[in-house]
């Protein structure tokens, strides 16, 4: 029911006057749920014991549509004389080398006139006549002109008047004009390839031949040639099958009629009998009939001198369209009964500089029209001229940014009486025509550049979401855009935006091409797109793609279901990003990229994969333009002289058993990077390395002689202790040591039920550090202060940990000789702990910042800690309240990461120190 | 006008260069090349690319990946844009979040929290986001906590940047009050319990008091509006509540919303208003929204009165609604229409001027063969309706039919010569049979020769067909003639 308008809206203010949002970045589509209200229809009646459901502006689950193959397929075989632009955008001040070739290659063009003036005087002939100026002269003229010398001197003053004679005459065309009109054409060429205004609503359309009849054939509608210039009419005839994806079988041939300038847009109506398909070029537009059981067919034709900017085939009534020239006028143009012009605007009302694109649409009424230009859209009606009211306007409508600019407008009749489709660089927005200016719904769509093309595809059922499909041209980018609402209930977005492929992504997702054959493929792929249709049947999206060469492309989605078939999913794997996720390859994809590593022409051998119909196509595709590549190249063959009798040399044996050694150490190499392993010598069949045996260490106790202590003090920085204790100067210190330390084991031995208590809980303590939620693990990694403060704050607790670090630090105090002595055994027990004891550390090391916990992991998803990614920020201690469990999970977590490598030494440590306390458990 | 203007001397100083560079540049995710970047800067935003890639592919798990390092760039000082990091980091996190299976409150919770702090530029947006997370996940008791706690917050020139933001706090603020509040009136009985009612007044007056600040402000105030009338009517201030609807549907700063006009009407018509009363609220209705659903109940309120100028007028409100292609189909609105005809006191003047407008739409839009011959296959209710119209608008509807739109002749037209062209198509590419769009006067006479299209192209020959030029005032002038080839 589109006649019933939504009882309640989402609140938002409403803000009249110049947009002052400036934009800002390109991610404002994420993370935000818009506004909330209660969903409850009426609030008296709510029982009072419930809580109130509230229902989001954007909700984040929506339909789930899962691609069916890994890239874009082919369509129909591509034009092969069809003209690709490529490389850099022409700059403007590149006019001086422009006309330097043209001056040079095209020296006839170039000068031809004048020198056709000049032949009878100027001669080489050595006999020359008298009037005739000699080659000597004109030598010495030439040469005058290659070198900056004396300009007062005789010969040169004779040069520069004739210079000044000729120099604007020389040329047939005048140098200044030509740079001027030159620099003007890259201008407009640069900005034409940029934003190219004229491809608005695009050349590419979808008709279903029964309108009752959902998956029924259809017509794919689509211009072709070099210029785009002939128009087809192809019938399609989709197939669906419960457990293959979808085909699309195409009639042999099309329907094809040459028009007399580049197709620019194409705008369907209704089908109903038949159904009017307009066409649009620069200056004519031509409406087209076609039905289901007959050709299609031409019916009328009108041409301006003006260009034209739109032509839009109305969804009510047969044979009425409306157009829009670039001066601003609009007509109402009924077929065979001529034009009514409803609306001319010879400026831009609310837009100071002039643009010259004009769009017009449709509306719920037949006779009220949307007339749009860059700054908004208005509805006028068609029978009082100077009836109209805003729709959509940048300064009226709340929530625009500085500088939008309305890129396209579309009446969304099927799948809402009272909807337009708004976008701007920046949005897109769904325009109600009953609530004007105020967006029903807002989408930061995302893309990179401007949407030109948009498709809707209506819910098929009530409960299902109407899906948007936005088209850029110069990124060729596709996005999907869900929605649900309208009518009893206010709009809301389903899910994310969704990203479809492009032809140029597909590239990567096939088997590789040798160098020049891949130039040419992602030559021909990066052409900017013209046009977007797209078709639904039941569970399956299907995508059709059209680029400025004429190639269409098709991608379809499947909606996933919980209980979808596996095969169906499977294909969404993405190959390109193989690199670098980190989930297990098969065995499959290992053998695949070393018979990729290894020959380079494996076009032509097919791909041992389930996508191999996909790459079959894209093959069949590429032949033809490989084909004329390279039967161009025949004109510049060169001479080629075969070497291989020539040198005659015989190859070591041993040469060649290097090279293959060589070829699988590269073979190998590429799988171990691949797979993130460690390259182990076993592996590698290289020479083995000769192992050079660690000296044996010194014991310092077996060099008693003064001058060796003192060398091993200073090694480890005690060699002011040395000499202190050599000379006694702190005798005093070492007997107030003793003292206290004799007092602090005393103490001890008073504590001992305690401590023995508080034993058991060192036993927890070790897994605690594990799972990194202890707080003692984040003083660990700090440094010495902080331990002495995390003593000094669980001194009352009496805790094991604060016993533990004890001797941690005591050892660090005691003298020299004991720290010397163990050095190495200290080492091999920190390799021995990390090895053994810690495996989960050194998974953390491996997963920065995730906390990996095994009983829940599957074997491709890691699971996430996030309390731990905002670990490392400052404000973590001010809030840590009231989060309360995140945070303290997340601060251990993150200190024992970022510090991975110290939480083993002091471990090591407090291990070390245990025998020590053992003993003092003895005492 | 003068207020684009204002903007435009902001963003585009008056040449069309600049405007079309604006359109150029939507979206700036590729850094700017004019300055230094450093290695760090490089790395973060190729990071943050890969991240948005996989997140517009719905890739969440890679996406969570790289985005536990992107995180990092929080603790980059150097960017002179740091908010816009925060900014994105946050939305990002959230988003990522949503689609995680393994993601906790807690882990809500911790993102909202920490983004909110970190740098205070956000700080409102934030907490809105919070408590509405907090709310659709039946969290109310707490969204309520978090809404009041940040409506306190007082941060300088920072709150100032964000009041539209603290505005809604405010009023969702209030609007969580109004449940606590109705929630209370409906499960405590009629107690004299004077602490209970005491408790019920506060949450009145916070919720009455926030709601009736936000509902003066223009925007779009639905939810509150309503929730704002019922307390009003529940204390019975009448007066009070009608002049809330009136300002929200009539004030001229507001957006023209359907919705307070029906909140109006129905507010009117509940409390037993005159019926001249209602008939004007739904008059201004008409004007601004002629399709709307109330339009059938305004003509029934017309038809009671018993006037002429009032059954024009009902007349006039039922033809525009039919006008519109949601009501096409629509049986009651073609009921309407049928009992305003057969009014006895129908003048037939009025019908007839009031037809005579509309009828050449009429026949297209309504009764085109094509409409005619499905609804009376499959809605023949409606058919019979829209039948009994046209017979009471004095069509006949069998002559219409064969004197009937332009469509009707293309059809018998193209059905007799099917036969003749369907064959020829077949044979041969149709690549040049139908080129007629590319002739003009020239071409057309150096094409004269080609006799051997005669016989395919009969399908296209029966008329002559003219290529029509616009002239300057937008008249169709034929410029030349396609002779019979």
């Amino acid at each position: 029911m589109d006649n019933t308008f939504p009882d309640k809206l989402f609140p938002q203010f409403y803000l009249d006057g110049p947009p002052q949002i400036k934009p800002k970045h390109g991610h404002g589509g994420w993370g935000s749920y818009g506004r909330v209200f209660h969903s409850s229809a009426d609030l008296c009646d709510a029982d009072g014991d419930n809580q109130q459901s509230f229902e989001s502006q954007r909700t984040v689950k929506g339909d789930k549509w899962v691609p069916v193959k890994p890239a874009v397929t082919p369509l129909i075989p591509p034009c092969e004389d069809a003209k690709v632009l490529y490389g850099p955008l022409p700059d403007p001040m590149d006019f001086p080398e422009h006309m330097q070739y043209f001056n040079q290659h095209h020296c006839l063009d170039a000068f031809s006139t004048m020198g056709h003036l000049l032949k009878d005087h100027w001669s080489f002939a050595r006999k020359h006549p008298v009037e005739v100026l000699s080659l000597k002269w004109v030598n010495r003229f030439l040469e005058g002109l290659n070198h900056k010398r004396c300009q007062l001197s005789y010969y040169w003053e004779k040069i520069r008047h004739t210079h000044h004679l000729l120099g604007d005459f020389v040329s047939d065309i005048p140098q200044s004009l030509l740079s001027e009109l030159l620099h003007e054409e890259l201008t407009s060429q640069r900005e034409q390839q940029e934003f190219c205004p004229d491809l608005t609503g695009g050349a590419l359309g979808y008709m279903s031949l029964h309108q009752a009849r959902g998956g029924g054939d259809g017509c794919l509608i689509y211009p072709s040639g070099a210029a785009l210039d002939t128009l087809n009419f192809h019938r399609v005839v989709p197939e669906y099958h419960v457990d293959k994806p979808p085909s699309f079988f195409m009639d042999s041939k099309p329907f094809a009629f040459e028009l007399n300038g580049t197709i620019r847009q194409l705008s369907l109506g209704n089908m109903e009998d038949a159904g009017n398909v307009a066409v649009r070029s620069d200056y004519f537009c031509s409406s087209w009939v076609l039905g289901d059981s007959r050709k299609p067919h031409f019916q009328e034709v009108i041409r301006t001198k003006e260009r034209f900017s739109c032509v839009t085939v109305s969804p009510h009534v047969p044979d009425e369209l409306v157009v829009a020239t670039e001066q601003g006028s609009a007509y109402l143009w009924t077929v065979r009964k001529g034009l009514q012009k409803f609306r001319r605007e010879d400026s831009n009302p609310y837009l100071n500089p002039k643009t010259a694109w004009r769009w017009c649409e449709f509306s719920c009424h037949p006779r009220v029209m949307v007339f749009a230009d860059r700054m908004g859209a208005e509805l006028t009606d068609a029978r009082n001229h100077d009836c109209y009211h805003a729709l959509f306007r940048v300064g009226k409508t709340s929530g625009c940014k500085m500088g939008e600019r309305v890129i396209l407008t579309k009446y969304l009749s099927e799948s809402h009486a009272n909807h337009h489709l708004i976008t701007t660089q920046f949005s897109a927005y769904i325009m109600d025509e009953r609530f004007p200016c105020v967006p029903m719904l807002k989408w930061d769509h995302m893309m990179e550049s401007q949407p030109m093309f948009a498709s809707v595809l209506p819910d098929m059922t009530s409960n299902n979401a109407c899906k948007l499909l936005l088209g850029a041209p110069k990124s060729q980018e596709v996005m999907l855009l869900q929605y649900k609402g309208g009518r009893e209930h206010a709009c809301q977005t389903r899910g994310p935006i969704q990203k479809l492929f492009s032809p140029s992504e597909s590239l990567s997702h096939l088997n590789l091409l040798l160098p020049h054959k891949r130039h040419i493929a992602q030559k021909r792929l990066l052409v900017p797109a013209a046009g977007l249709a797209a078709v639904q049947n039941k569970d399956y999206l299907s995508v059709f793609q059209l680029t400025e060469t004429g190639d269409l492309f098709y991608q379809t989605l499947h909606k996933h279901q919980a209980t979808t078939n596996e095969n169906l999913t499977e294909p969404i794997i993405d190959n390109v990003d193989k690199d670098h996720s980190p989930t297990l390859e098969t065995n499959e994809d290992a053998q695949e990229s070393s018979s990729r590593s290894r020959g380079c022409n494996s076009t032509s051998s097919p791909k041992p994969s389930k996508d191999h119909d996909f790459q079959v196509a894209w093959n069949k595709w590429f032949q033809p333009l490989f084909k004329k590549a390279s039967s161009k190249k025949q004109h510049l063959r060169h001479r080629q002289i075969k070497t291989n009798g020539l040198i005659d040399v015989q190859v070591p044996e041993a040469y060649t058993q290097q090279k293959d050694r060589l070829k699988s150490l590269k073979r190998d190499l590429h799988d171990v990077m691949r797979k993130k392993e460690v390259l182990t010598h076993g592996v590698t069949h290289l020479p083995r390395l000769n192992v050079t045996p660690v000296p044996d260490p010194i014991d310092p106790a077996e060099w008693p002689d003064d001058l060796s202590q003192r060398l091993a003090a200073a090694w480890d920085d005690n060699w002011k202790d040395w000499w202190d204790d050599k000379l006694g100067l702190n005798r005093e210190e070492k007997i107030k040591a003793l003292r206290g330390k004799r007092l602090r084991e005393k103490q001890g031995r008073r504590r001992r039920l305690s401590l023995s208590g508080s034993f058991t809980t060192s036993v927890s303590y070790q897994d605690d550090l594990y799972e990194g939620s202890t707080i003692a693990s984040q003083y660990l990694g700090s440094d010495e202060e902080d331990l002495e403060d995390s003593q000094g704050m669980n001194k009352d607790e009496g805790t094991l940990e604060m016993a533990k670090l004890k001797p941690a630090l005591n050892s660090e105090e005691e003298p020299l000789k004991s720290v010397l002595r163990m050095p190495q055994k200290l080492e091999q027990e920190d390799l021995f702990e990390d090895s053994t004891r810690s495996p989960r550390v050194t998974n953390l090391g491996v997963l920065p910042l995730v906390n990996v916990t095994p009983t829940k992991q599957t074997s491709k998803q890691t699971t996430f800690d996030f309390g731990s990614w905002f670990g490392s920020h400052k404000s973590t201690q001010d809030s840590e309240e009231e989060v309360g469990l995140s945070f303290s999970q997340m601060s251990s977590t993150s200190q024992l990461t970022l510090s991975s490598q110290k939480v083993p030494k002091v471990r090591g440590l407090s291990q070390s120190s245990q025998p020590k306390k053992k003993s003092r458990m003895g005492f | 006008m003068d207020d684009i203007e204002a903007e435009l001397k902001i963003d585009s100083p008056g040449n069309e260069t600049t405007n079309q560079e604006i359109i150029k540049n939507p979206l700036h995710i590729e850094a700017p090349s004019k300055y230094y970047e450093t290695g760090f800067h490089r790395s973060s935003r190729k990071c943050l690319k890969v991240i948005r890639d996989a997140m517009l592919h719905h890739n969440w798990q890679k996406a969570a990946e790289y985005f536990t390092s992107y995180i990092q760039t929080l603790e980059d000082t150097t960017v002179t844009s740091a908010h816009l990091t925060r900014d994105v980091i946050w939305r990002l996190g959230a988003e990522i979040l949503h689609h995680l299976a393994n993601a906790s409150i807690d882990d809500f919770n911790a993102v909202y929290e920490i983004m909110k702090h970190a740098g205070v530029s956000n700080y409102a947006k934030i907490c809105l986001e919070h408590a509405f997370h907090l709310l659709l996940n039946g969290q109310s008791d707490e969204a309520k906590r978090q809404l009041s706690s940040a409506s306190h917050w007082r941060y300088g020139k920072l709150t100032d940047a964000q009041s539209l933001e603290m505005k809604l706090i405010h009023a969702y603020c209030g609007f969580l009050d109004y449940f606590i509040w109705s929630n209370k009136i409906s499960t405590t009985p009629e107690t004299e319990d004077v602490s209970s009612l005491q408790e019920i007044s506060m949450y009145f007056r916070q919720a009455s008091v926030t709601l009736q600040e936000i509902i003066t402000r223009p925007g779009i105030w639905d939810p509150f509006v309503l929730s704002y009338i019922t307390m009003l009517e529940h204390n019975n201030s009448l007066d009070e509540a009608l002049k809330v609807l009136q300002n929200y549907a009539y004030n001229k700063d507001f957006p023209s919303n359907p919705n307070a006009h029906v909140y109006l009407y129905q507010f009117l018509k509940r409390h037993n208003a005159p019926q001249s009363a209602l008939i004007s609220s739904l008059r201004i209705l008409h004007s601004a929204v002629p399709s709307h659903k109330l339009m059938l109940e305004f003509c029934s309120l017309l038809l009671k009165k018993h006037q002429d100028t009032a059954l024009k007028e009902a007349l006039c409100a039922c033809m525009d609604l039919l006008e519109f292609s949601s009501w096409k189909c629509d049986r009651d609105a073609w009921k309407c229409l049928l009992k305003i005809l057969q009014r006895p006191k129908n003048e037939h003047n009025m019908v007839k001027e009031e037809w005579a407008v509309r009828r050449s739409l009429w026949m297209a839009f309504h009764f085109r063969p094509y409409i005619i011959k499905t609804e009376s296959q499959k809605d023949v209710r409606l058919w019979r309706i829209k039948e009994r119209v046209l017979k009471l608008l004095g069509e006949d509807l069998h002559i219409e039919d064969t004197r009937k739109s332009p469509s009707g002749q293309r059809d018998r037209h193209h059905n007799a010569s099917e036969d003749n062209v369907d064959g020829d198509s077949r044979r041969g590419p149709a690549r040049n049979s139908n080129s007629s769009f590319k002739r003009d006067e020239s071409k057309a006479a150096r094409e004269g020769n080609a006799a051997g299209l005669r016989d395919r192209l009969t399908d296209f020959t029966h008329r002559k067909r003219p290529i029509n030029t616009l002239n300057s005032t937008g008249q169709l002038v034929p410029v030349g003639f396609i002779p019979d080839v």
